[in-house]
């Protein structure tokens, strides 16, 4: 492996500084869980990294005005443990304390998971779900504030230039209607790749036992993770009942065969991804 | 690159090349070979140390990342010639075979009652989730962290 430069900024005007400094070769370091990898896999073979473990401004979850917010190199054990997630998007508790294992929790980062844009990345079903925008600086200090779908363009592959960098993740709160819930289907219960993950946020007025509208993230059936919106449409002003699960379940069924025609994995997807949708569904509706 | 850090309450100024991760600088610079690598993707959690009282694969962590850190190895945790008790439990226990996962699943151990002095068995089964072990079948590695946790109370 060639020799590189590291720099590592303590702020952000030095971290803008460094931006400066990129080639088309540059990566920059967060928590390292994917990067090192690829690294020692001798997949990248970088010029210069920017490593942003030093920069705590970028480590905080914050209520701003209606959103809440979470600096790019929170981590996902940050995530897992904080009160406002807990409160205003407790599915993004649920999927951080399934991510990976411990060790990795402790130093992945949320700005990392959308970077790196895995098609099975665990964060962004959900992130998408939440109507989650990024900011996104630049070496000039500009930032950016992007819709996350915009943001994944394909596998591995996020519109991020070099000299740019994601500083945060926001998304609105959601009102105490919003009930949410993410599901995981791996080969082992934990440190697994997902084959599919499953993102549902609904907005459910129990009086009425009826949907009044949903956002549906399913994640590791394509390109990169995406919004279901046939679902959405399907579960919108719809009475919960054991027929709506079961249409729950086929329509996505009918996402995964859009989504991924002629890949390999789709005759064993599209049936396990009802098995997906069920545990989600009871997750949210079982009493 | 110079990097300042601690290891076992030891402070080290070193000239390391960047690219080292963790890892190598334990086992290489530092001879303290008590990591063991597995895998090398964070994957067996057999190069599990402890920074800043957070349970971390070392073969993820590239050297600059370390500048300023407490880091606490296998090594780290007899106290003057005296054994840990996790250590003392885990040989009561036997649940130690070929030992190669037993210092990484210490490391875990350690950071969790560091954590969470009285974890339930489902808590111990998270913390260890990310230590593969293909002797023991993992049941008396559990009991021996409990028995720890019960003594404690």
């Amino acid at each position: 492996m060639n020799s590189f430069q590291v720099l590592t900024p303590n702020n952000i005007e030095e971290l803008e500084e460094a931006l400066n400094k990129v080639t088309s070769k540059s990566k920059v370091l967060a928590g390292g869980t994917d990067l090192v990898i690829n690294l020692y896999n001798k997949e990248i073979e970088p010029d210069l990294i920017i490593d942003l473990s030093g920069i705590n401004d970028l480590r905080y979850i914050n209520k701003e005005n209606n959103n809440l917010v979470i600096g790019s190199t929170t981590t996902f054990t940050d995530i897992a443990e904080n009160e406002l997630v807990n409160k205003y998007a407790p599915f993004l508790v649920e999927l951080a304390r399934k991510f990976g294992s411990e060790q990795v929790r402790n130093r992945a980062t949320i700005g990392g998971n959308i970077a790196t844009c895995s098609p099975a990345g665990d964060s962004l079903p959900a992130l998408l779900a939440l109507d989650a925008t990024v900011d996104i600086m630049d070496k000039e200090g500009e930032i950016d504030n992007i819709p996350l779908e915009k943001v994944l363009i394909g596998p591995g592959k996020t519109i991020l230039k070099n000299y740019q960098v994601i500083v945060a993740v926001k998304f609105p709160i959601h009102d105490s209607q919003w009930i949410n819930t993410f599901v995981k289907l791996g080969t082992r219960a934990a440190v697994t790749i997902a084959r599919i993950n499953l993102a549902v946020n609904v907005q459910y007025d129990s009086d009425t036992n009826t949907i009044r509208k949903a956002k549906v993230g399913l994640g590791a059936v394509g390109k990169t993770a995406f919004r279901a919106t046939s679902v959405e449409e399907l579960l919108k002003e719809k009475v919960v009942s054991s027929e709506l699960r079961d249409q729950f379940a086929d329509y996505l069924s009918k996402e995964v065969q859009k989504s991924i025609p002629g890949r390999s994995t789709l005759p064993y997807k599209e049936v396990a991804v009802k098995g997906v949708a069920y545990q989600a569904f009871d997750n949210l509706f079982k009493k | 690159m110079q990097i300042k850090f601690k290891v076992n309450g030891r402070k080290y100024d070193l000239d390391l090349d960047p690219k080292l991760r963790l890892i190598d600088i334990l086992r290489e610079e530092l001879e303290l070979t008590g990591t063991k690598e597995g895998c090398g993707e964070g994957e067996c959690g057999t190069c599990t140390v402890i920074i800043d009282k957070q349970a971390v694969n070392s073969c993820l962590i590239l050297a600059p990342q370390i500048r300023n850190k407490e880091i606490i190895t296998v090594e780290g945790l007899e106290k003057d010639g005296e054994l840990d008790k996790l250590q003392e439990s885990f040989i009561k226990n036997g649940a130690i075979q070929c030992g190669y996962c037993t210092p990484g699943m210490l490391m875990s151990a350690k950071a969790l009652l560091m954590k969470n002095p009285k974890p339930s068995k489902d808590e111990i089964k998270d913390a260890i989730a990310g230590n593969l072990c293909r002797c023991t079948g993992y049941n008396k590695i559990v009991s021996a962290i409990e028995e720890v946790v019960d003594n404690k109370s």
